[in-house]
């Protein structure tokens, strides 16, 4: 075989590898439809929400390069939302949709403005951790809407829409991929488009892209009010998911969680979040280990992961491959 | 097209620059210079909006942009570079172009824009390559091409030709009177006298912050408080 | 009224004293190598169990505060050594790798303590009188505790040679190192000191509330509060910050809302953050 023989095939090699894992992550998605097992859906409807939580989360921190903390918070606003303008507002599920998320977009822009005036992240990373915790306190503390710190019973479930049924757990799974399906969609349509070169610009350098013209805080802003709008968006499924809803689901530490997934999956790719859930959800729940030592172990992988592949599981594979590519490509 | 009236800044107790007024036509191509620390970096600075003087008034176009952040003004057509060669490392030379392009990439000349600056600077070769594994004559060129394609009117070059070889030096020397010839008005800060004095039409010199000459290259050099300034070090040279 | 006044001011300013131990250990560190260190809180929570089983088997109060001291110091030191040197190029990442120390931490605590929380046989009990006052005693103990241990602390840093190199570090990183200053030494023993009081506000914490695994994460809060309040890096502003957040939680809880305690302190983050961003002492504003 000739040098360019070898790495074109290399190359090719390498981008059916691509699509294989995929592939590989839309058969998983499959799996409960074909086993028909009441825990599979349930677990998968868990694990596809965590995933579109950390997609979208990737926008802001992967993509912007802006690291935010009060993403579990918003999960929960989304979910606390939606229940009250249900219940309250006597809107149906569909219907609320709408207000909960121009909601969210004012509580996260009125948080990210000032917070993100700042060039660095540890003051925007402190700042939307204590506004998560106090939007966890208030949720905990104003017991005539929110039902206080022992949460909310939720008996509610969506109205079929094109003809499915949303009130048994087949249906709201569908509904969680949905979910997870707007966002990747979403982030990955930002990632080629000029918004994002521009944010993966300001991740970069931030005065280099000022200088080039790039309205910086706006641009954060944006990103930091789709992201958070995203993860509402997945606590109003959750809602009616579960039946339950409480402050707890709204806990810096969970937000933490969703770090460790970003950083062990790999930040700033597409598939390195939903690969990133599936190792830190699905294979400890898989293997019944309990839950203290679970997560003990999943913050082991987080250290180990830091010190020793920053990049996360699926940017270093990423990396290599790419460093392959230009290596065949220079023959 | 950009006057500087009274400019003044102040920093912890230190003076760094005093009463510094200035001003420069369209179209023109005017040298920056002085000896280290007179304050040239932070004249920029406060033009481009990175910094706000502690008293006077920045005019472009006829209007105060004295508190205007650099994106508005880049937007406006004014744009610079930075001291050192600053790009982004971890994207290859076209993303680099295409961030540069940003401003434009609504228009329709936007990749022509980019495709031009990308060539004018000979960087065709290494549009895939991470800027990061240029060497760094390259690197400083991609600046400059990068603030090229951003479709400037204004150009303020910072020090562009630092670290380059003579050819370099050459080639970046086409490259300005090129982009001059497009109509781009264009200032530069520069240590190397004989590659500005001959580059220039006209010179302003900056000595601990204040303005002491502005004129052409020619009378410049023969001014008695320039060489003094300077210790006549730099004038060796010659 | 009166009365009431003193008794919630000498709470605040006990809680403060607490909060302000805890505060001292994340300033230094964030101040001196830009780590924001989130696992602090979780020395807080080791030193307080470790002074829980002190007491429950028989060595005693003080015996138990000086070893959760030591214990935290060594373990400080540790993690110093193995972990968070390798992060000082990227102070990100020094933030995530403490977000992974705390769920280590946390866990296998309640794993093998049980998350139950537990109580704690404090020295003392009963009020001290002075006049018409009663303070708890045990309070007044862990105040003047507090007080010595910060006074000790203030005064390591400004008559011992190794305080003066911290300081000349929190100045200058590389002016430090060109005097001789051994910069890895000296970031291990910040460390290894910040853990230490950390620990001994968690044996102090024990003597009055109760305990669980999951402890660590308000102090550490508090102590961010304070970090940020007072001025990254500045010792002198944790000290008044503490006392100033322990004021207004105290104030705040006795007569607004009690149930919104921790709410108070974030509020005050947050307009710090926004409004002074140096913080009250205005100290170096941190590696971004």
């Amino acid at each position: 075989m000739t040098v360019s023989k070898f790495s074109s095939t290399l190359d090719s090699l390498l981008a059916r590898l691509h699509w294989a894992v995929w592939v590989g992550l839309g058969a998983l998605l499959l799996l409960p439809f074909v086993f028909s097992s009441r825990y599979l859906v349930y677990l998968g409807t868990l694990l596809v929400l965590q995933a579109s939580l950390a997609t979208s989360l990737n926008l802001i921190i992967g993509v912007a390069g802006q690291f935010a903390l009060s993403h579990a918070a918003f999960y929960g606003i989304g979910a606390y939302a939606s229940a009250l303008l249900i219940e309250s507002a006597g809107l149906g599920f569909w219907g609320s949709l709408l207000p909960m998320l121009a909601i969210v977009a004012v509580f996260s822009g009125a948080i990210g403005y000032p917070a993100l005036r700042y060039t660095g992240g540890i003051h925007f990373a402190l700042i939307t951790f204590a506004c998560g915790e106090l939007l966890r306190l208030l949720a905990a503390n104003w017991d005539d809407m929110t039902g206080g710190p022992q949460g909310k019973r939720l008996p509610y479930s969506p109205a079929p829409l094109l003809g499915i049924d949303f009130s048994d757990a087949k249906g709201l799974y569908l509904l969680a991929i949905a979910v997870l399906v707007i966002s990747v969609g979403v982030v990955a349509a930002i990632r080629h488009s000029r918004f994002g070169r521009a944010l993966v610009a300001i991740r970069e350098d931030e005065i280099l892209a000022a200088s080039l013209g790039i309205a910086v805080t706006r641009h954060k802003l944006a990103a930091y009010v789709l992201t958070s709008m995203l993860a509402a968006l997945a606590g109003s499924v959750y809602a009616p998911f579960a039946g339950f809803i409480s402050p707890d689901l709204m806990s810096a530490g969970e937000s933490v969680a969703l770090v460790g997934v970003l950083i062990v999956g790999g930040i700033g790719t597409l598939s390195g979040p939903l690969i990133g859930t599936l190792i830190f959800f699905a294979i400890p729940e898989l293997l019944r280990i309990a839950k203290f030592y679970r997560l003990v172990i999943l913050g082991g992988v987080l250290v180990a992961s830091v010190l020793f592949m920053p990049e996360g599981i699926v940017g270093f594979f990423s990396k290599q491959w790419q460093a392959l590519r230009r290596r065949a490509k220079g023959g | 097209m950009l006057k500087l009236d009274n400019i003044s800044m102040r920093f912890d107790g230190l003076v760094v620059l005093s009463n510094v007024s200035l001003h420069i036509a369209a179209g023109e191509l005017v040298g920056l210079i002085g000896p280290n620390g007179a304050g040239k970096t932070t004249l920029f600075n406060i033009i481009s909006g990175f910094q706000r003087p502690s008293a006077g008034q920045v005019l472009y176009r006829g209007e105060p942009v004295t508190a205007a952040p650099p994106h508005r003004l880049a937007a406006r057509g004014m744009v610079r570079t930075f001291q050192g060669a600053r790009v982004f490392p971890k994207l290859t030379v076209r993303e680099n172009l295409r961030v540069a392009n940003h401003l434009r990439s609504r228009q329709r000349d936007a990749a022509d824009l980019a495709a031009d600056a990308m060539t004018l600077l000979g960087l065709d070769r290494f549009a895939d390559e991470l800027a990061a594994s240029l060497p760094a004559g390259l690197v400083r060129t991609l600046g400059i091409a990068m603030a090229i394609a951003t479709g400037a009117t204004l150009l303020l070059l910072d020090e562009p030709a630092a670290g380059l070889s003579a050819d370099e030096v050459e080639q970046l020397r086409t490259v300005i009177e090129r982009t001059h010839a497009k109509g781009v008005t264009i200032c530069i800060i520069e240590h190397n006298l004989k590659f500005l004095m001959g580059c220039v039409e006209r010179a302003c010199v900056l000595d601990a912050g204040v303005l002491i000459a502005d004129g052409p290259p020619e009378a410049i050099t023969r001014d008695p408080r320039v060489i003094e300034a300077y210790l006549g070090d730099t004038f060796a040279d010659r | 009224m009166l009365l009431d006044i003193v008794q919630t001011a000498f709470d605040g300013l006990m809680v403060g004293g607490l909060y302000a131990s805890v505060a001292l250990g994340i300033t230094l560190v964030f101040g001196l190598m830009g780590i924001l260190n989130f696992a602090h809180g979780q020395m807080v929570m080791l030193g307080a169990y470790i002074a829980f089983y002190a007491v429950a088997s028989g060595l005693g109060f003080w015996v138990g505060t000086a070893l959760a001291m030591l214990a935290m110091g060594l373990f400080g030191a540790l993690l110093e050594r193995a972990i968070f040197r390798r992060t000082l190029v990227d102070p990100m990442a020094g933030l995530t790798v403490s977000l992974g120390l705390i769920m280590i931490i946390e866990n296998l605590a309640a794993a093998w303590f049980t998350p139950d929380p537990r109580f704690m046989e404090p020295p003392l009990s009963g009020d001290f009188r002075l006049g018409p006052l009663a303070l708890s005693s045990q309070r007044l103990l862990v105040l003047l505790l507090a007080a010595a241990l910060i006074t000790a602390f203030y005064l390591f840093l400004k008559r011992t040679r190794l305080g003066k190199a911290i300081r000349a570090m929190a100045q200058s990183r590389q002016g430090a190192s060109l005097v001789g200053v051994k910069v890895t030494r000296v970031s291990a023993a910040i460390f290894m000191i910040g853990s230490a009081l950390a620990g001994a506000a968690g044996a102090l914490y024990a003597s009055l509330f109760a305990i669980s695994p999951f402890m660590g994460n308000t102090p550490l809060m508090k102590g961010f509060i304070l970090a940020a309040f007072g001025g990254l890096g500045s010792v002198p502003g944790a000290i008044v910050a503490g006392a100033l957040l322990g004021l207004a939680e105290s104030f705040g809880s006795r007569y607004l809302s009690a149930a919104f305690r921790d709410g108070y302190g974030f509020i005050l983050l947050i307009l710090t953050l926004l409004l002074m961003p140096n913080g009250l002492f205005g100290a170096r504003k941190g590696r971004i």
